[in-house]
């Protein structure tokens, strides 16, 4: 199945809903996160899902920032959820994974979104929404750099990195 | 009571909430696995509370035993962690006594097909106002790995079944069809917005409703992280419509998910002689 992010809408305020509703939900993915490696014992993962937490919501601050600049009301928080986008998936995680790993998860998101608004930019039939998805994508591409300067500091595991001494057997 | 999915969206609100997905989630951490399909469940589910602002005090879940049925203890609203395969008792036993609350059944596929199995058939057949979420992943993962009902006949990643079973698996949602439930759907965890809006649909629909959640077991059934890009819309079609829903469910690979497969229109069963008063007259009742 394609992956692709909720459709954000026509207006140029739906369009920051979306954003920053799906900056929110990430940085709550990532604190959910940051409690299961934590159960599971993954102390570096966890904390490193606990720093990309508060970074997403440096992201939603951004986010409303534009809004700001751009003289649209600030989006308020909503209840409903939006689509795989750049908000991290649950089943991509694996509880041996090294910084390594949930980094180039990250970077993939973060292309999703990218891509998203770019597409959204190309689409657009309106300026302001077309001047706002660039800047969005912008933000996105932004992202991307960061991660790729914390990429350098964790090379690629090894094969075996998914090896457990002690792994959950069958009970037979 | 709205039947469609549009409808159900216009009676969520999307702006100025009461509750948030928070309010229905406890203090408690999940110890499922990282990478397990529960995670999202948990999230769609609290995700379609807040998208019907239910008051958590007005919602109660029921669930049995195995990995999946943990899920009451991470919410915050009335919970009840039941026997293995008897959810669904449970759940009618307190829409019945409580119909002003919102009762959803939750398990997986070892608990209500297997153990539970005759409890689902006759669930379907009283059509009692519920939700069932099942989280379908093939496996019973918390005894460590063996076939269940909805094992595919030649996994061989028990040595309980070394070859394999050899038998067809058990194809809940023909048999909910049959057997009469009133709303059908199959889902993937890992399409949230799309769960959520299914489990909002299948919570408003009156009667009992169906949800089969495609749920990984990353640990005993590694191979299911592929379903993410092997999961498919649904193709569109009437879902009021039986016979079109029978041929459906019959020939489908299992991976055809987030929409209604079937809404029937069968009112819910209520008791006759409706529940009693109070406390006290239901104490009566069971004086010998």
């Amino acid at each position: 199945m394609t992956r692709q992010p909720t459709k954000a809408g026509q207006s140029i305020e739906e369009l920051f809903a979306h954003a920053s509703q799906m900056e929110r939900t990430t940085a709550e993915r990532y604190r959910e996160l940051a409690d299961m490696m934590s159960t599971h014992n993954n102390r570096e993962l966890a904390e490193l899902f606990r720093r990309m937490a508060d970074i997403e919501w440096l992201h939603v601050y951004n986010v409303n920032a534009l809004c700001r600049e751009m003289n649209i009301d600030e989006p308020p928080a909503t209840v409903r959820p939006v689509g795989s986008g750049e908000v991290p998936d649950f089943e991509d995680q694996h509880y041996l994974h090294r910084p390594y790993h949930a980094l180039m998860l990250a970077r993939g998101y973060e292309e999703r979104a990218r891509d998203f608004y770019a597409k959204l930019a190309a689409d657009a039939m309106n300026e302001d929404i077309r001047q706002a998805a660039l800047k969005l994508a912008a933000e996105e591409e932004m992202h991307i750099g960061e991660l790729d300067k914390w990429l350098v500091r964790y090379p690629k595991p090894e094969a075996g990195w998914d090896e457990d001494l002690d792994p959950p057997v069958e009970l037979e | 009571m709205n039947k469609d999915l549009d409808s159900a969206k216009t009676q969520c609100p999307s702006s100025a909430p009461v509750y948030g997905a928070d309010d229905y989630r406890s203090n408690v951490k999940p110890v499922w696995c990282p990478g397990c399909g529960d995670y999202s469940v948990l999230s769609a589910v609290t995700n379609s509370l807040a998208q019907l602002q239910l008051p958590p005090e007005k919602v109660a879940l029921v669930s049995g035993i195995g990995c999946s049925s943990r899920i009451p203890a991470y919410t915050n609203v009335y919970g009840f962690h039941g026997v293995h395969g008897r959810a669904l008792p449970l759940a009618t036993g307190l829409k019945l006594a409580r119909p002003d609350l919102t009762v959803l059944a939750a398990g997986g596929d070892g608990d209500g097909f297997s153990i539970g199995g005759n409890h689902f058939l006759h669930a379907c057949r009283r059509n009692v106002d519920l939700t069932y979420i099942v989280m379908d992943n093939q496996v019973y993962g918390m005894t460590k790995g063996q076939a269940s009902p909805t094992t595919a006949p030649d996994w061989k990643g028990s040595d309980l079944t070394p070859d394999g079973t050899g038998i067809n698996p058990f194809h809940p949602l023909v048999i909910a069809l049959a057997a009469g439930a009133n709303y059908i759907a199959r889902c993937f965890s890992g399409e949230q917005a799309n769960l959520s809006d299914i489990l909002c649909e299948a919570i408003l629909h009156p009667g009992f409703s169906v949800v089969q959640i495609l749920s990984p077991c990353v640990t005993f059934r590694p191979e299911q992280r592929q379903w993410k890009n092997l999961v498919r819309m649904a193709p569109e079609s009437d879902p009021h419509d039986m016979d079109s829903a029978v041929k459906r469910l019959m020939h489908d690979d299992g991976m055809d998910i987030g929409r209604a497969l079937y809404k029937g229109s069968r009112p819910p069963y209520r008791p006759i002689r409706g529940t009693p008063g109070t406390f006290e007259d239901l104490e009566k009742e069971f004086i010998l």
